[in-house]
């Protein structure tokens, strides 16, 4: 069997995360730390990101090092439901890879969240993504009238 | 299945849903990047969800991202463009199914008949010929308009000169081109053709530019891989013309000749030039029983292949000598034609043809036009400032 190099991640929970090289070098910010350091056996904090999310963003790495290969349909399927996830959960996520910066994932969870506003009327969008409506009744009225053709 | 990893977990806290997504955290960068991938109809909506929001959809940046994401994303709207014929005024609206009158979005500023001659990145450019030569350019969505400073050259034959708006990705400023006709060279039988270029946001004034096309340009334009196609007219092109399209490049202000196919007829009279959702198509109306539109697959190679293939047989369809207009490709996939005042759309899956919608008989009203329209977030106002 070959030899595979290992890299440690901790997370800022402190969970140890052991991984192949190449799975933690689809991460751009991992990949500078190795080429800065190379460390041997060291272990690399992530302080950004808990274990939980972090188990998730590896598990979309090692998918994505593995099924390099398959063809383009099997790999959709499987980003469709890895993404198919709670609003609270994409947005763990987009942090994580936006700080771990690796563009595909970030990518994949933009169009996912973009996807969850269609058809929405802004009062559902304020439910989904919890928001407080900060505009006065007029303010929106006004907003329909100048853009009455966007609303239905 | 995307919540198994979590089982095995045991965090004593497990944060509860009330994360304020996009709200709090979330960077600037990463919510234009999510704003960035919804079409500008939905955030127009958003828009009066709060007002951090509404910020970040004003965002001088969001406009250019968009852009880049919205060539397959984008819907395809449906502009109509009334004209009053007793008040002699001009509105834009948008097409809604179940309504037959639908609210001005845009109102022109002067009286007069106008006319489109292209749009690019969401953008139109109107044009009124003849002795008042005179030109705009609307983001109708944005409710934004801006008159274009008069040329000082005078046209021999202003109402067949042309406009065309397109976008010079390396200054990143919209640029305007005026063909017009200087005179007519008796000796060479030919036309003596001028050109100016109009850059929006830099200097007040029109700029000569020394290439010209060989032959005037006729019929609307259409904008495709960052370039302005128009056909150029039959009556005066020689028989050995190679091409009948010719291109106004926006970055290098040169015209230049497209190659095509060899079709059955040479006569440009018979064609039109259409935007297949950022694609240049070419529709051949010179057949007997259907119409052909061919697609420039490769910009680059020059490749064009027959897209469809349209039968027009009744009810929906016509005999070839009665008129027949191709509007332009829906976001579906289907293709919009107008005849008379009538709208019909195309499927290319089934062959069929159904009528969308019969335009208002309101004889104050001129037959309306009717174009396949892509919005933006460009903004005019910005396009001026930066």
């Amino acid at each position: 069997m070959a030899f595979t190099k290992k890299v440690t991640l901790k997370s800022s929970d402190g969970e140890l995360f052991i991984i192949d090289r190449a799975v933690a070098l689809q991460s751009r910010t991992i990949q500078y730390v190795l080429e800065d350091t190379n460390p041997v056996d060291a272990i690399i904090p992530v302080p950004a990101v808990d274990a939980r999310t972090l188990s998730k963003v590896l598990e979309y790495c090692k998918k994505h090092l593995i099924d390099l290969n398959t063809d383009f349909e099997d790999y959709s399927k499987w980003d469709k439901d890895f993404v198919d996830a709670e609003v609270w959960m994409l947005y763990d996520l987009i942090m994580a890879a936006d700080y771990l910066h690796i563009p595909p994932l970030i990518d994949l969870i933009c169009d996912k969240i973009a996807s969850m506003f269609k058809g929405q009327t802004p009062d559902k969008i304020r439910e989904i993504f919890n928001i407080d409506n900060d505009f006065s009744k007029e303010e929106e009225e006004d907003f329909k009238k100048k853009s009455g053709w966007a609303f239905k | 299945m995307s919540l198994s990893i979590y089982e095995g977990l045991t965090h004593q806290n497990i944060e509860k849903p009330t994360v304020r997504i996009m709200n709090e955290k979330l960077p600037r960068e990463l919510i234009l990047e999510i704003f960035s991938r919804i079409p500008v109809k939905w955030l127009f909506q958003l828009r009066c969800v709060c007002k951090r929001w509404c910020n970040f959809i004003d965002d001088p940046c969001l406009p250019n991202m968009h852009l880049a994401q919205a060539t397959t994303r984008e819907e395809a709207l449906i502009l109509v463009h009334w004209f009053h014929v007793r008040h002699r005024t001009s509105s834009l609206r948008l097409m809604k199914e179940h309504d037959r009158s639908p609210k001005a979005i845009v109102e022109f500023p002067n009286r007069g008949r106008y006319d489109l001659e292209n749009s690019c990145h969401g953008l139109l450019c109107f044009v009124k010929c003849g002795k008042e030569e005179e030109a705009f350019v609307s983001n109708p969505l944005k409710g934004e308009l801006l008159m274009l400073p008069r040329s000082i050259i005078m046209s021999r034959w202003a109402h067949l000169d042309r406009y065309g708006l397109g976008f010079d990705s390396s200054t990143k400023r919209y640029k305007i081109v005026r063909v017009f006709f200087r005179d007519f060279d008796w000796a060479n039988q030919g036309y003596q053709l001028g050109a100016e270029v109009y850059t929006m946001g830099t200097t007040s004034s029109w700029r000569e530019i020394s290439q010209v096309p060989c032959y005037p340009l006729y019929k609307k334009g259409a904008y495709a891989n960052g370039a302005l196609h128009w056909l150029v007219n039959h009556e005066f092109s020689p028989d050995d013309l190679k091409s009948m399209v010719i291109s106004f490049d926006f970055r290098q202000e040169e015209f230049k000749s497209i190659p095509h196919q060899e079709f059955s007829s040479k006569v440009s009279k018979w064609f039109e030039l259409v935007d297949l959702r950022g694609y240049l198509g070419m529709v051949d109306f010179s057949l007997a029983a259907h119409i052909e539109i061919w697609k420039l697959k490769d910009y680059e190679k020059k490749e064009w292949v027959r897209e469809y293939r349209i039968d027009i047989k009744p009810p929906h369809g016509v005999s070839i000598n009665q008129y027949i207009e191709v509007v332009g490709l829906m976001g579906d996939g289907e293709i919009l034609l107008e005849r008379y005042k009538k709208l019909v759309a195309y499927n290319p899956k089934t062959n069929g043809l159904r009528c969308i919608q019969i335009l208002n008989n309101d004889p104050d009203m001129d037959t309306p036009q009717v174009y396949v329209y892509t919005g933006s977030l460009v903004s005019i106002s910005g396009a001026i400032k930066s």
